[in-house]
């Protein structure tokens, strides 16, 4: 069960038809494989009867008043209004004078925190099972903040950034999620032993917040003895939190474990009660427009998604039909290991979904 | 005609280590460190009697407790003057105020080890989730992360500086593809993130594509690390070489270690221009089953072997060496963190039987 964070829902209208309330999720398909992956997820919700509406959106950056590059502002009202949304991967084109659009978004709604649940999927073998741990990343700051420097011909110094504030803010995220989740343990993840001032605030933080949550154990631990031990005993751990650098590379490794990114789900959430749920890996290029995408990781964060907005029953009912197509193995897409078609891998889980009402 | 004198100073501007002193003996800085180090320490010392090794250890203890940094002004003294040391990790107290260095930081700093260098090979044997893994990795190490330049301008608000330069990035890659020649290593992948931190990063790839082409026979690629990460817990066997900054072969040289058996097995050697110190390759310190008799000596004593390969005593180098690795693979007499039931001294014992049946002379048991 995965709740993020208890918002008041809105309801936008009742369906005319059937008297159930609807809610309206921006989505926002994305380039490359986004479209096809997209349309899989929504046959499949319709499939399940998930009472959801879908408002489609564009994310092309546009340059406002004054040059600064930003979103399309119906897309931002809509966020702003619908405060849950989905979205497929989104290319950056290379020196096309904007910055990316995934990080546009980051900060347009301030998404502060990136939630990784990384589960083993059964029937899809990795090296790693039972793997149940959700990495926290501090998504706005840390080693990302951009700020670089020449100092002289030769010397380049990146700033990398920690703010009392912005680690107040995901250590408490980091046990709210913990305890809507069932989860018992937190664990920071740092390097105070060679960044003492700013991993030490981040980890002071992390403590303070700790002393406010007597029931989630807290434990703190070094980036490098968590990889170390990530890679020969992942159940050790449960929640991980962590600044922006080690979170990227931290997030990456679980799911390289669980099978990579094709098949992890993500969700970011923001000020303000927003939370936008994605697909993590590449617009896949090559692929593109040929029906052989692999749709597990939208859906599984569209499934995180219905979790976060309390509609647990259609979550669980979409996840395991999804996770038992994949068992089965007789329709897989390839890289799963089969040679299924897109659409005959979401017609089989749709089938499912419905055999299991 | 330039005199004799002239010819030694000269030589000795080659990385070469010292010359032997007293009789064909070396001396060697040894630091026994925390945690595990002391009991390991002694159990390589044992051993080097016990083989006859041509060493003799300057045993120099330093207190991680204390905030002045004499002790480690010593040791750094001690290794200035024998050139070359073996060293258990040291530990940090990270709730101490920033004035409070690393000590192992101040060591590497202070005597210019920019190379990191640790070498993964899967073993038979150690029950592993992946088999053939055999990946050498080169880390920056003395700059990037792990400068130690922070400050809080506004309160509640710290910077913490990543310094990368140009000269410590030729210098680091020129030195891997130069161990990749020495080793038969074919292609080495550079590990960054300078999609992000497109000065900082950017600058390493910079320099090592520079160094790259002027090494056509080695195959040089790139890649993100945090792509790197997720490619070594699914497919480590594509790996060859691995070069990148400090911080990332932080993050590289563990995931590697754990890939292969764990921080036991793994030993790591440091290189500057003028000294070499060698020591466990995680540098963990091992603190909760220190003194209990059940830490893995194998890390420390091939480590203690690449030493013996560095003084140029490659006849007891492979004895050990031979010897250490049987035991783990062969007779798979194994420690706790490989699963198995044995004790240190168990270990230990094992690897003389292993020496003494098969080496030259040696002490008696």
């Amino acid at each position: 069960m995965i709740q993020l964070i208890n918002i008041p829902k809105t309801f936008d209208h009742e369906c005319s038809l059937c008297g159930i309330s609807m809610q309206t999720v921006t989505l926002i398909p994305g380039d490359g494989i986004g479209p096809e992956i997209s349309t899989a997820v929504m046959r499949i919700f319709e499939a399940a009867q998930v009472p959801i509406q879908w408002d489609e959106r564009n994310v092309t950056a546009i340059q406002g008043p004054g040059g600064n590059w930003m979103i399309p502002p119906n897309t931002k009202e809509s966020m702003d209004r619908n405060k849950i949304g989905l979205k497929g991967p989104l290319k950056t084109p290379v020196a096309a004078g904007h910055p990316s659009m995934n990080l546009l978004l980051r900060k347009t709604f301030d998404l502060y925190a990136n939630v990784r649940p990384c589960m083993s999927i059964e029937g899809y073998k990795t090296p790693y099972t039972d793997v149940d741990l959700v990495t926290i990343r501090e998504n706005t700051e840390g080693e990302y903040s951009g700020i670089e420097h020449v100092i002289v011909d030769g010397v380049v110094q990146s700033i990398k950034l920690i703010t009392e504030d912005a680690s107040e803010r995901i250590a408490k995220y980091a046990f709210e999620y913990a305890v809507n989740n069932q989860r018992s343990s937190v664990t920071a993840v740092h390097k105070a032993n060679i960044m003492r001032m700013s991993d030490g605030l981040f980890l002071r933080k992390c403590r303070e917040a700790a002393e406010n949550y007597k029931d989630i154990k807290f434990t703190e631990m070094y980036l490098d003895t968590v990889c170390l031990n990530m890679v020969q005993d992942p159940t050790q751990f449960d929640v991980l939190v962590m600044p922006n650098l080690y979170g990227d590379i931290l997030s990456d490794l679980c799911a390289g474990l669980i099978g990579g990114l094709g098949v992890t789900p993500s969700g970011n959430i923001g000020t303000n009660g927003v939370a936008i749920f994605e697909s993590v890996h590449g617009t896949a290029p090559d692929i593109a427009g040929a029906d052989l995408a692999n749709p597990t990781a939208l859906l599984l964060s569209a499934v995180m998604m219905l979790r976060h907005m309390g509609l647990h029953a259609h979550a669980q009912r979409i996840q395991t039909a999804c996770f038992n197509t994949i068992q089965d193995k007789r329709v897989l897409t390839k890289d799963l290991g089969g040679n299924a078609k897109c659409s005959e891998f979401t017609a089989a889980i749709c089938e499912r979904v419905q055999d299991l009402d | 005609m330039l005199k004799p004198e002239y010819w030694c100073i000269l030589a000795l501007h080659v990385s070469r280590p010292p010359p032997a002193r007293y009789g064909g003996r070396h001396t060697v800085t040894l630091i026994p460190g925390d945690g595990i180090g002391p009991e390991l320490a002694n159990h390589v010392r044992e051993l080097f009697w016990f083989c006859c090794v041509p060493v003799d250890f300057e045993l120099v203890n330093v207190d991680s407790s204390l905030t002045a940094e004499d002790d480690i002004n010593n040791a750094i003294m001690s290794i200035r003057r024998n050139g070359v040391a073996l060293k258990g990790n040291l530990e940090t107290n990270h709730n101490l105020p920033p004035s409070y260095k690393s000590r192992n930081n101040l060591l590497r700093t202070s005597l210019d080890l920019y190379a990191n260098v640790m070498h993964c090979q899967s073993l038979p044997g150690v029950k592993t989730r992946h088999r053939n893994i055999d990946i050498m990795i080169i880390r920056e190490n003395t700059e990037g992360e792990y400068s130690s330049l922070e400050h809080e301008s506004v309160p509640g608000v710290v910077e913490c500086l990543k310094i990368i330069t140009r000269v410590n990035s030729l210098r680091i890659a020129d030195f891997a593809f130069q161990t990749a020649r020495q080793n038969g290593r074919r292609r080495i992948t550079a590990v960054h993130k300078a999609n992000i931190m497109k000065l900082g990063d950017g600058l390493f790839l910079e320099c090592c594509k520079e160094v790259a082409s002027g090494y056509p026979d080695i195959a040089f690629d790139t890649l993100i690390v945090d792509n790197a990460t997720m490619q070594l817990v699914s497919r480590p066997q594509q790996f060859d070489m691995m070069l990148m900054p400090n911080l990332y072969g932080n993050v590289v040289s563990n995931v590697c270690a754990g890939l292969v058996g764990g921080p036991g097995l793994v030993p790591g050697a440091n290189h500057g221009e003028h000294y070499a110190l060698f020591e466990a390759g995680t540098r963990n310190t091992g603190r909760s089953i220190a003194n209990r008799n059940s830490a893995n000596p194998t890390a420390m004593l091939l480590a203690s072997c690449l030493l013996l390969d560095h003084l140029k005593l490659p006849a007891y180098a492979h004895m050990i060496r031979r010897a250490t690795l049987s035991t783990v693979t062969e007779t798979r007499m194994h420690t706790a963190d490989l699963g198995g039931q044995a004790s240190t001294s168990d270990v230990i014992k094992s690897i003389r039987n292993a020496i003494q049946s098969t080496g030259p002379l040696t002490q008696s048991i």
